[in-house]
């Protein structure tokens, strides 16, 4: 009995606590959207109003619409870039592409707040005004790394010998990029794209330092909100974020999984 | 189909000299084993056949045409890797078409074409798979039928049937050689397996450090090897030192051995050691400090000799292969 309890007991209980710890702050803000008190508070009554709120709330609506053209745009750029990098990179040496990676990374290292800030101090040492085309920038330099850590992953795992078989077989090097190593790639560029989105609509600091005045992401809104004394609306939007958050993820991992499959089933066994 | 020709070929990386001035020939419709241990410059060869690597010095020639500056993918040349390289994401019949596709080819005239190839390999009930959901076995035909599907020049196989197991291996050996024999299309084959470049070619070329050591048909390379590391390479070999300095070999197969002395015995031992494996057992006799290895077919059941017995080896003098070795 007390075997039993030392082996199995006590490592469930530990787990437990560890989800609990992780999770409950998560599932606190999601329950409060769908209660009647403005203030987060107990008693619980059910109540849907703080997402019809939300439905009128132009300025979270509209800061959510920016946020979700900006992770858009920085995630075509950088899985256009990504592609372009982990492609153009096999032809380097071997010492070369080292540091080439490195220099791409690098910026996942660097805190986004020093990133962010560099950013505007350059802004202001060219005497430039802040405009979207910084922000933009600045989302590409941060999401970059994420969607080139998917395509290396992919790329490295691509048979060489099958671009040399295409080649043989008669196909230009056009065609070969086209039917041989696209396909290949799809897979991790739809992935390095979602991830790539996420990084973008979640960032804050840099479109806080970056962005021009007038105009909001939704991070930025959020935040001013808790400044200035927020209503359950923000649990409200949070709890569709998390929703479309968990569908990308399900979806990546999903056309991950099949990827994975269809590169072993390429190779012998 | 054609004659290919390589002239003074030569490849360099960086300090080392991986292919060195190495001149082959060969015959229209003919399959070229290229033997030799790992390193010895056989794959890279073959992709300077292939138009992968540019050659430093030297040509390349299918029939008249120098092909050394036109790039892989107008050599028409039909590649089996040992990986297969199969398309991951196309069915059997989308990779057998691929090659088809490049060519300006009506849908028909590929369709036909396919049928026909994938006919010949015997893979008609799983065109519509995908590789993955095929064997060993079955990915090396549909790999086979790819490179044959677009009529190539030039067949290069690349240790194709490594990665089978071996009794599959020997099926398929006997597989390729049907099927090549039908399409007559020029070969080369690189493997670092003796028995199956014997099986297979019409001519071996035994390469070593980059240079061909010596082609000839397998008979010739085996019966008469020039030098020591082609008689040691392909087969077995004992290696005699003559009192004037010169070397000569004698095949473990082609010595007697009798417990009495007889006339014209050539050397005299002890057993150290007897492997039966059926259809022939192996003597290791010891000769003035030499081992000296022994192979006798079992035609009859044989126990007359021990471990430990003094024997007496006889060859003829015609089994004597002289080599160029000082």
């Amino acid at each position: 009995m007390r075997k039993y309890f030392a082996d199995h007991l006590i490592p469930t209980l530990y787990a437990l606590i560890a989800l609990a710890f992780l999770y409950t702050p998560i599932i606190v803000l999601m329950v409060m959207g769908f209660n009647e008190s403005r203030y987060n508070t107990l008693p619980f009554s059910f109540s849907l109003k703080w997402y019809s709120a939300l439905a009128q709330n132009e300025v979270l609506i509209h800061a959510a619409v920016n946020s979700f053209i900006l992770a858009l745009i920085t995630a075509l750029i950088c899985v256009v870039l990504a592609t372009m990098f982990v492609l153009g990179m096999k032809t380097l040496s071997r010492s070369m592409e080292g540091l080439f990676r490195s220099l791409i990374m690098m910026p996942m290292s660097i805190p986004w707040l020093i990133l962010a800030l560099s950013m505007l101090l350059l802004i202001r040492f060219i005497d430039m005004d802040k405009n979207m085309f910084f922000v933009v920038a600045g989302h590409v330099v941060i999401s970059l790394p994420y969607a080139m850590l998917s395509l290396q992953a992919r790329i490295q795992a691509l048979d060489p010998a099958l671009e040399e078989m295409s080649a043989s077989l008669g196909a230009s090097s056009l065609n070969t990029f086209r039917r041989i190593t696209m396909p290949a790639l799809a897979p991790a560029i739809v992935a390095g794209g979602f991830l790539a989105f996420m990084i973008s609509f979640d960032n804050f600091a840099i479109s806080y330092f970056l962005i021009p005045a007038g105009t909001s992401t939704l991070p930025i809104e959020i935040q001013s909100s808790i400044k200035f004394g927020f209503t359950p609306e923000i649990n409200a939007i949070s709890t569709v974020i998390i929703g479309v958050s968990l569908l990308c993820l399900a979806i990546v991992g999903l056309i991950m999984g099949s990827s994975i499959e269809n590169m072993i089933g390429g190779k012998k066994k | 189909m054609a004659n290919i020709k390589l002239e003074n070929l030569t490849k360099r990386f960086g300090e080392n000299t991986v292919v060195d001035r190495v001149n082959i020939e060969i015959p229209n419709g003919t399959l070229v084993s290229i033997l030799g241990p790992s390193g010895c410059g056989k794959t890279t060869l073959l992709r300077m056949i292939a138009g992968f690597e540019t050659p430093d010095e030297g040509s390349i020639f299918f029939d008249q045409d120098s092909v050394v500056n036109v790039p892989a993918n107008k050599r028409n040349i039909g590649m089996v890797f040992q990986s297969y390289a199969l398309f991951p994401h196309m069915t059997v019949e989308e990779n057998v078409a691929y090659g088809l596709q490049q060519r300006k080819l009506s849908k028909e005239q590929i369709d036909a074409r396919v049928m026909q190839v994938i006919h010949t390999v015997h893979m008609e009930e799983f065109r519509k798979r995908k590789p993955k959901q095929l064997s060993g076995g079955q990915q090396q035909r549909v790999a086979l039928a790819r490179a044959l599907a677009i009529s190539p020049r030039l067949l290069l196989l690349d240790e194709c049937l490594s990665a089978l197991d071996k009794k599959l291996r020997v099926e398929m050996q006997t597989e390729l050689r049907k099927i090549l024999e039908e399409s007559k299309v020029t070969t080369f084959f690189v493997t670092h397996d003796q028995e199956e470049a014997m099986t297979l070619s019409d001519f071996i070329v035994v390469m070593n450090k980059g240079i061909v050591e010596q082609m000839g048909t397998p008979l010739e390379v085996y019966e008469k090897p020039k030098n020591k590391f082609v008689a040691s390479f392909l087969g077995k070999a004992n290696f005699f030192r003559r009192e004037d300095g010169g070397n000569f070999a004698v095949r473990p197969e082609k010595i007697h051995l009798s417990a009495e002395e007889q006339n014209g015995a050539r050397q005299e031992g002890i057993i150290t050691f007897i492997t039966y494996s059926g259809n022939i057992t192996s003597y290791t006799i010891e000769c003035k400090g030499d081992a000296v290895l022994c192979e006798k077919q079992n035609v009859q059941i044989r126990e007359n000799l021990k471990k430990g017995q003094n024997v007496f080896l006889h060859w003829d003098k015609d089994s004597e292969i002289e080599l160029a070795d000082e």
